[in-house]
């Protein structure tokens, strides 16, 4: 076993790489084919492997039904606000419990823990009867927070880690040579936390963007999200595959736009931190 | 070289050096319900430097908001929510609003009825199959990382991404596509390039070969936040640590079991803590691959409550089977969370 | 600077989200003193129900009567559909006219989440509606959901492949059943995949009317309580007759359902000669297959004997009036038209459905296709009309009884006997 890591790896590892990839990617190439296949060759006793016939109509089906655009938006204001929210309260709460000491430390960490065990779905009836009661229902803001507290037990304890692993030293010469404490927290502290920060920005946007039961029961048609919309797929006439596996792949865009775009940060935010290191 | 100090498992990194390598790592995966934790243990192993102050009214301050985003929003509805449980809410005394309380009533059919007992014990041996090949899978892949050029992790991390990435709904629609009887790619594929002739092989007429399927789906999602994570966490352990091991003679097994491992065990210890309460908490999967069949030998306890409680509309059915469900998932973990506790207490 | 970048997409984005918060804040209608004529209404119709020119046909003869009233035409999906008619319902602003499938309708009557309607029937010419949906909408014996539409199921069958296998008229009864599907299994069985008939195993809205033909029923009321008798001789004479057929001539997964395994795909493959569909099905086939233009035909499913049809089933909506709208006069108005002769006529010319009244079934007469499922629907039932029914669906004790008939797991005593003792616990509990 070759401890240091060689520029190009072994053979044997880059064919399970191969393998490792197709694994994962097969049944998203299923997806992305089955969405520009024409309706009649989706269910069909002829596989193909390579689709023969390519079309765009499931696309523009899933882009010009009713809806979409309104959807969309609702689920990138709830999603983006949920994620910056989120890290915003995390970070303040990870700081404490990472830097003082201070009694009930321990509780809340643990209750932190604890709630993090309940089901989302399981929050469905009661927040729909107290929501009832306060006349709260369909409010969009009480979406974002309840995202909000789901995705904190998690965020806190993942941010608690890094500000654990800061350097105060770092910070401290900063403001020796004259930095104010704000300003040593944001250019000294800050960019090393950046790996932390979008880590748990990541998780907090999925989370948001891929929930659906909470949306479909608070939330009326205007302010509803688009893991809604894909159930729209499923009518009286059957399913729509196509248009099902279109809205899917769609769906998983910004995902996947939003970590790729991410993973670029993080290599620049490396090599910030070796300068400091 | 100190050859005594390298040969100790609990060598703290350089706390910069942390920040540093993980800031090299793409960023880890979430699952339908996971999320990433770069080396939360790591900065465990750093030195103190005095960071435990005392300072008043300020941590309090800080904490304020997240509890009371979580006492208004999932505390209070928990409290609900038990209240609810002991109340008749049929369809109708939700739409009149009416009051009913049945006292244990609801307790008493859930945890008298047979067939919860079964689907009970087949959750708990479904989630440590899940998690089982979840964690494993991901510990291979994170060590499969960090032995290859940057080009070919990239392109695994983009294949991993992509999986995470997809609804769960949908995934669950491909596979249940790939597995079909008559349509499916798998049937085609080992008919084309074995002996075998599966073109009307079923895989959900029975238990197990369904479970093969929906365990297949849930772990496809679930590996690549493990294995990301596991790749941060590795990434943090300084080369010298593996050169020091070789010199010593130890193969990869013993290795992992005497160097990695231990180091990474507090990421470990979180990994498996999430994954055991999500793998519990499968729904989705099993909803849509077989809704439960064939002859409900596949109904998982969230379906279970699911389907007691929304499916014929009683909602304080369902608040108590919620209720079990969450004291289910918390004496099954509660290990973990004491052990992720103590590890997090010594930090300071 | 990064950071200075974050902190403004955080002021932007609490903005946005209450921005959009604000946008989308419902304006509660006006208060309860002004007049009927001032008021909005919101009407849930759900999604492939009726065509675009029936709705603006029915809102452009309602503007004309009200012209101040607006009227919020919402398509609501099928997918989670109770949920959102509970949430709705029991909310503090439900919609004021909901299209009910009719197999929840008597679900939400009996909570209290509809009216009344029953002074109103006569008004509504409820004399000559369909009973099947007329059952359906009642509750006892009170009107809450006023029938809207219909479809049903027949035979569709690949004529080339009869003309092929010599059969040169469409079967009759259950005995001319078999001999065409002997004759196109010998001719085309040499295929493992072809399928004389093509019968997914869950597909308890086809295996019902053999149920019912034979006399038998899935459960019947004796005094103020239900009794599940899918374990009847009769009921069980009508499973084994159709455990028989499905067995040597269907090839469909014995676990797949008609949405999973669309019977209409095999069709228009060739690898199924007969299925049983409802009448959009035709327009799937053709528009996957178009050369199959004049090759599929369609037939009522076959009685016992010549003399009769198999009663079918009966799917389709009802109308109703939540008990929480604020604008009831207005909403019935509205559904009055959608209702009516005018509109139930451009809705079964143009929509292809079954409109509510027996009076109109006369509009497909010259259809080959439609005016079989006509024929077909005027000997139609339902499932029992109780609340409880709704239970028995989503428990899927008929799916998994059939499932386990038709791979042969339990025998049909076994099988009967099971679903029947849980279909009488789940109507009554």
């Amino acid at each position: 076993m070759s401890a240091v890591r060689s520029r190009r790896g072994s053979v044997a590892a880059n064919v399970a790489a191969l393998l490792v990839f197709a694994f994962f990617a097969f049944p998203v190439y299923w997806m992305m084919t089955t969405a520009l296949k024409p309706s009649g060759e989706i269910r069909t006793f002829d596989v193909k492997l390579f689709p023969t016939t390519l079309t765009f109509e499931h696309f523009r089906t899933a882009t010009s039904s009713a809806g979409f655009w309104t959807f969309l938006r609702n689920s990138l204001v709830v999603s983006l606000s949920v994620t910056l929210l989120s890290v915003l309260v995390a970070l303040l709460a990870a700081t404490a419990v990472a830097r003082f000491r201070f009694r009930g430390r321990r509780a809340y960490l643990l209750a932190i823990l604890v709630v993090q065990m309940v089901p989302l779905e399981a929050l469905v009836i009661p927040m729909y009867l107290v929501l009832r009661d306060a006349d709260l229902l369909n409010v969009l803001p009480v979406l974002v927070a309840m995202y909000m507290a789901f995705v904190l037990p998690f965020t806190v304890w993942t941010l608690r880690g890094f500000v654990a692993a800061l350097p105060v030293e770092l910070e401290e010469a900063a403001m020796i040579d004259g930095a104010s404490r704000w300003g040593a927290f944001w250019r000294v502290t800050f960019p090393l936390m950046a790996p932390g920060l979008i880590a748990t920005g990541v998780f907090a946007f999925i989370q948001a963007w891929n929930e659906f039961i909470l949306a479909l029961t608070l939330m009326e048609k205007s302010n509803q999200t688009l893991p809604v919309w894909l159930g729209t797929f499923k009518t009286a006439q059957g399913t729509d595959w196509g248009g099902l596996m279109a809205g899917s792949t769609l769906f998983a865009i910004p995902v996947v736009v939003f970590a790729v775009a991410l993973q670029g940060r993080i290599a620049s935010g490396a090599a910030a931190g070796a300068v400091k290191g | 070289m100190d050859l005594d100090a390298d040969r100790s498992p609990v060598r703290p990194p350089r706390p910069a050096a942390v920040a540093v390598e993980v800031a090299d790592t793409v960023p880890p995966a979430a699952t339908a319900g996971g999320g990433p934790v770069p080396p939360a243990g790591l900065p465990a192993a750093a030195p103190r430097r005095g960071r435990g102050r005392r300072a008043g009214a300020l941590p309090y301050g800080l904490v304020l908001p997240s509890i009371l985003l979580l006492a208004g929003l999932l505390a209070y509805p928990l409290v609900v929510l038990a209240r609810t449980s002991f109340q008749k809410l049929d369809l109708r005394q939700l739409i009149r609003r009416e009051t009913v309380w049945v006292g244990l009533d609801n307790y008493a059919t859930i945890l008298s009825d047979r067939e919860f007992w079964t689907v009970t014990v087949r959750t708990l041996v479904f989630a440590a199959v899940c998690v089982g090949l979840t964690i494993g899978a991901g510990t291979l892949v994170a060590l499969l990382m960090r032995r290859l050029g940057t080009g070919m992790r990239l392109l695994v991390s983009a294949g991993m991404l992509l999986a995470w990435a997809t609804p769960p709904v949908s995934a669950a629609t491909v596979f249940r596509w790939l597995f079909d009887e008559q349509y499916g790619v798998v049937n085609w594929a080992v008919t084309a390039l074995t002996p075998l002739d599966w073109s009307r092989h079923s895989w959900f007429d029975s238990a197990l070969p369904a479970f093969t399927v929906i365990v297949l789906c849930v772990v496809w999602q679930a590996i690549p936040f493990v294995a990301l994570t596991l790749y941060a966490g590795l990434t943090t352990i300084p080369d010298d640590v593996f050169e020091a091991a070789r010199i010593d003679g130890a193969g990869a097994w013993r290795t992992f079991w005497s160097v990695t491992g231990p180091m990474l065990k507090p990421v470990f210890l979180i990994l498996t803590s999430l994954s055991v309460i999500w793998d519990l908490k499968v729904f989705t999967q099993v909803y849509v691959i077989t809704r439960g069949g064939p002859d409900r030998q596949t109904v998982l306890i969230n379906l279970y409550t699911y389907v007691q409680g929304f499916g014929v509309s009683r909602f304080g059915l369902a608040s108590a089977a919620a209720v079990i469900m969450v004291l289910l998932t918390l004496s099954v973990t509660v290990w973990y969370v004491r052990t992720m506790v103590r590890v997090g207490e010594e930090e300071l | 600077m990064r950071h200075r970048n974050v902190v403004v997409a955080g002021i932007a984005a609490a903005l946005v989200a209450a921005g959009a918060a604000g946008c989308t804040d419902d304006p509660q209608p006006a208060d309860a003193a002004s007049t009927p004529q001032a008021k909005d209404i919101t009407v849930w119709l759900m999604n492939g129900s009726a065509p675009d020119p029936v709705v603006k046909a029915v809102n452009a003869d309602f503007a004309a009567k009200y012209p101040n009233t607006k009227v919020n035409i919402e398509i609501q999906q099928w997918d989670g559909i109770q949920e959102k008619m509970t949430t709705a319902l029991a909310g503090n602003t439900p919609p004021d006219v909901l299209e009910i499938g009719n197999t929840l309708v008597s679900k939400f009557a009996e909570s209290g989440g509809l009216r009344d309607l029953t002074d109103r029937k006569a008004d509504l010419g409820g004399d000559s509606w369909l009973q099947g949906l007329s059952d359906a909408g009642t509750l006892d014996g009170k009107l809450y959901g006023v029938p809207y539409y219909a479809g049903n199921r027949a035979v569709l069958y690949r004529k080339d492949l009869f003309a092929k296998a010599g059969i040169s008229s469409p079967p009759t009864d259950r005995a001319t059943f078999v001999a065409a599907a002997e004759k196109l299994q010998a001719k085309f069985g040499s295929d493992p995949k072809f399928s004389a008939l093509y019968f997914p195993g869950q597909y308890w809205y086809a295996a019902l009317p053999f149920v019912w033909d034979s006399g038998g029923d899935v459960a019947v009321k004796e005094g103020d309580s239900w009794k599940g008798t899918l374990d009847s001789p009769e009921s069980q004479a009508g499973l084994s007759w159709l455990k028989d057929v499905v067995t040597k001539y269907s090839k469909a997964p014995v676990n797949g359902n008609e949405n999973d395994n669309d019977p209409a795909v095999p069709l228009g493959e060739g690898k199924a000669a007969m299925t049983i569909d409802p009448g959009w099905k035709v327009g799937v086939v053709l528009k996957n297959k178009p050369a199959l233009k004049n090759q599929i035909g369609v037939f009522p499913i076959p009685g016992e004997s010549a003399d009769r049809t198999a009663p079918v089933f009966l799917g389709g909506s009802n109308l109703a009036i939540s008990e929480g709208s604020d604008a009831g006069d207005l909403a019935y108005e509205w559904l009055k038209l959608l209702a009516g002769e005018k509109a139930q006529t451009q809705l079964a010319t143009e929509g292809g459905v079954i409109p509510n009244k027996t009076t109109l079934l006369e509009l497909h007469k010259s259809d080959p296709i439609l005016s079989v499922f006509d024929t077909a629907a005027k000997n139609s039932k339902f499932t029992p009309a109780t609340p409880k029914w709704a239970n028995v669906e989503s428990s899927t004790i008929l799916q998994d009884m059939l499932v386990s008939i038709f791979s042969g797991r339990k025998s049909v005593p076994d099988a009967t006997r099971e679903a029947s003792e849980a279909i009488t616990k789940t109507l009554n509990g």
